[in-house]
């Protein structure tokens, strides 16, 4: 009987909770209760009274968010995005407010996936200035991820004629790298990141060499993209963007140890928890379970929370996870109709096929008809288009 | 190369802002890469209010959210201690009792933070704010919060209420500050739910199953001469089942009522291997035929301890306390349309098998011998 116990107990620890834990007094006044992230930059004491000043001044209040947004990044506090919402959304409802001011807000708005508001903002912040470079870039990124490169465009050859050549040809490169000019971006790319120092910023090279990765990744070159990320992660080490591409192409190539360790210095994320627990699920490790039970409690605070900006995470988590290949569609669907980066176009075409739903194989094939997107990963998984692809013609070309 | 706007057709300050702008674009605006972000901030509160106009709860605050209210770094090192947190314990006191408000029929709840403990929600560190409170007895609730949401548009608190008309989680954000208790208690939805809870419970709650099967099993056969028979005629299967099951039902009706109501306590360290026993018992007594006759005074006298087994189910389910009577109603219903499914399920199968002399020697002691050991497994679980 005593064994039975056993039994059920080994078998009740098997199943992936994260108990709640529970409230208690610590004995020890030295105990460490909490680590201020950022404290050199915030200044916490006056914010409510930089909050009030920023309310009659929006120079004041663009600074302050900007420096919040900057702290964000810096630090890895997402929640400084809220402040730094509270200081931008009184002066957005009024007529006229400095562009700057509409695309700070537009940043937050796209970090919330509301990329329609955020392109209303920027659309306004160009028109009270045209030569708002930064805005030019953000509304030609969003148009990038919500997989309307047509429109990207303009932007992005505005950036060039400006002045802006680097950003110009990164934005460049990512809307002809999804039009149907693979290679040639690739090449654009490689060019730009050919010499190591080269490049107006650490985070500017390490965001052009993340593209560039992502590229070769569509292009199936899967060592050029790490060697590309490699690069990125020792230039930007506090980046977790970089980190959670890095651990992608890791996983992708069978590196699961390495994947896991560079995901360690990343922020345990719902990203990061997601692919944290696919590597050490596929490396048969048993630690994936304290992943997948964090992973899924943070999805269901934000559930709670009546937000629905991880539905790529969920879609994945359904792909390699759950059972169930209509509920994975039904959210790789949804993500898609949101936004359209590589990963979102290949979890709808995974879904898509693993469920066998020919409406929604065949939806996907006439936007990359349209578009001339090209990515092997999505060739080879949707029916028909391994052979017509130009990025597998390109392969065979190059193996030749 | 991103350049610099040329110097003299901006201001100075505006010039910076820009280089500083562009660095986030160059990140954070590379699509949505960065887009974790949307993890914001989050608050918990938790909240039971009863009847009478007892209050108490308790409101988990990120020590991060926190930090920017309530100096709570005194040294500036960078680390929040424990010696810090105590120091400044009656300002974050002050804080929650300032912008937090609870409200019943007519009139504010009166309350206080009793302590400040610390604890963890998805990884990160929390103060833990308990408080005790009253409120006027009986009316609708109310619940208002100003915290964090000026100086954060991102935060949420999510909240779980329990009051006597049931459980109920949402969350409160800068647009909707306020939640209100419904006009009506759903006096009918509450009993609905109680229904499909009973049958839940019956349907997911193997023992309970496990002894109406031992209980059902012989009812398709008659005894006599020390040897099973099948019986003569429908009637008198139908008759068997009927006075078993009632004889169950009430018995089990009558202790859940008494548990419920708090007349009669048992715990469930007696309880839950007692079921069991009742199941080991029910399963070997089909093995002797000539013990048939005690099948029915057994039922009775097992149904009562079932009966402590669902008054438990039920005090682990939320909001007893208020319509109590239609409550447990809902919930024996549930119960009773949970066990005539199986009833319905399994007698035309015993009818039909009762012809077969394999049932009467082979297949019904083997299935009775199957439950009981079921029977012992679970006891030993639970003696373990």
């Amino acid at each position: 009987m005593k064994a039975c116990l056993a039994a059920v107990l080994a078998l009740t620890a098997l199943v992936p909770t994260l108990k709640a834990a529970e409230p208690f007094r610590p004995k020890d006044p030295g105990f460490v209760v909490a680590e201020l992230p950022g404290r050199a930059v915030r200044s916490r004491d006056s914010f409510a009274r930089q909050l009030l000043l920023s309310r009659s001044d929006p120079q004041k209040a663009t600074q302050l968010a900007a420096a919040l947004l900057e702290q964000a990044r810096v630090s890895a506090q997402p929640q400084l995005y809220g402040r730094a919402e509270s200081v931008l959304a009184p002066w957005v409802a009024r007529p006229t407010v400095p562009a700057a001011l509409l695309t700070l807000e537009a940043d937050v708005l796209q970090q919330r996936h509301e990329f329609g508001a955020a392109i209303g903002l920027l659309d306004r912040a160009i028109a009270q200035d045209p030569r708002a470079a930064h805005a030019r870039l953000m509304r030609a990124n969003v148009h990038i991820v919500t997989g309307e490169f047509d429109r990207a465009r303009p932007d992005c050859t505005w950036l060039l004629g400006s002045g802006e050549q680097w950003a110009g040809s990164v934005c460049l490169a990512q809307v002809v790298g999804s039009t149907g000019q693979l290679e040639r971006a690739r090449v654009l790319l490689e060019r730009l990141t050919a010499d190591e120092s080269a490049g107006p910023s650490v985070d500017v090279r390490a965001w052009t060499l993340a593209v560039r990765a992502d590229l070769d990744m569509r292009a199936g070159a899967l060592a050029e993209a790490q060697i590309a990320l490699t690069r990125a992660v020792a230039l930007a080490p506090t980046s977790d963007y970089v980190r959670l591409a890095l651990a992608d192409v890791l996983i992708a190539r069978g590196y699961l140890t390495d994947a896991v360790n560079v995901l360690g210095a990343a922020r345990p994320s719902v990203s990061a928890l997601l692919r944290r627990a696919i590597a050490l699920a596929r490396a048969h490790d048993s630690q994936m379970q304290g992943s997948l039970a964090e992973l899924r409690e943070r999805l269901a605070v934000s559930a709670q929370r009546g937000e629905r900006t991880h539905l790529r995470e969920e879609a994945r988590l359904a792909l390699e996870f759950a059972n169930d290949r209509r509920a994975a569609l039904a959210l790789a669907r949804d993500n898609f109709a949101v936004q359209r980066e590589t990963e979102d176009v290949r979890l709808l075409a995974r879904a898509a096929t693993d469920a066998r739903d020919t409406a929604a194989i065949a939806s996907l094939e006439a936007w990359i008809r349209r578009t001339h997107y090209e990515d092997v990963v999505v060739d080879r998984l949707l029916p028909g288009r391994e052979s017509s692809s130009g990025a597998t013609t390109w392969i065979r070309a190059r193996r030749s | 190369m991103i350049r610099r706007a040329p110097a003299g057709r901006r201001p100075r300050g505006l010039r910076r802002l820009l280089g500083v702008l562009l660095v986030i674009c160059a990140f954070s605006i590379a699509g949505t890469r960065q887009a974790e972000s949307h993890e914001s901030s989050t608050s918990y509160l938790k909240l039971d209010a009863r009847e009478d106009g007892a209050l108490q709860g308790s409101l988990d605050v990120s020590v991060l959210d926190l930090s920017w209210s309530v100096p709570l770094d005194a040294d500036g090192d960078g680390r929040v201690l424990w010696r810090e947190v105590e120091a400044v314990k009656p300002e974050i006191a002050g804080l929650v009792a300032d912008k937090l408000m609870f409200e019943r029929g007519t009139r504010k709840c009166t309350f206080h933070v009793a302590d400040v403990l610390v604890t963890r929600h998805v990884g990160e560190p929390y103060l833990s704010l308990p408080f005790v409170g009253r409120c006027e007895a009986g009316g609708l609730l109310k619940i208002n919060s100003n915290l964090f949401f000026s100086e954060d548009a991102g935060h949420r608190t999510l909240f779980d209420v329990h009051t006597d008309a049931g459980f109920t989680a949402g969350f409160l954000a800068e647009g909707t500050r306020e939640w209100k208790q419904s006009n009506e208690p759903n006096w009918w939805l509450a009993f609905a739910t109680f229904v499909v809870q009973g049958i839940w419970h019956v349907w997911t709650g193997y023992d309970h199953l496990a002894f109406l099967l031992s209980l059902l099993l012989p009812c398709a056969l008659t005894a006599g001469s020390g040897t099973w028979r099948p019986a003569n005629s429908l009637r008198i299967v139908l008759r068997d089942l009927l006075r078993i099951v009632t004889a169950f039902t009430v018995a089990h009706s009558i202790t859940l009522g008494l548990a419920t109501m708090q007349v009669v306590s048992m715990s469930a360290r007696t309880i839950e291997p007692l079921i069991a026993v009742t199941i080991v018992i029910s399963a070997l007594l089909n093995l002797f035929p000539r013990a048939a006759r005690w099948r029915l005074p057994l039922a009775f006298s097992f149904g009562l301890i079932h009966g402590f087994g669902f008054a438990l189910a039920l005090s682990e389910l939320a909001p007893v306390r208020g319509r109590i009577v239609a409550l447990l109603a809902g919930f024996n219903i549930g119960v009773e349309i949970a066990q005539l499914c199986v009833v319905l399920l399994v007698a035309p199968v015993l009818v039909q098998l009762r012809q077969s002399s394999l049932y009467a020697t082979r297949l019904m002691p083997a299935t009775s011998m199957a439950v009981a050991f079921a029977g012992m497994v679970w006891l030993g679980a639970r003696l373990g």
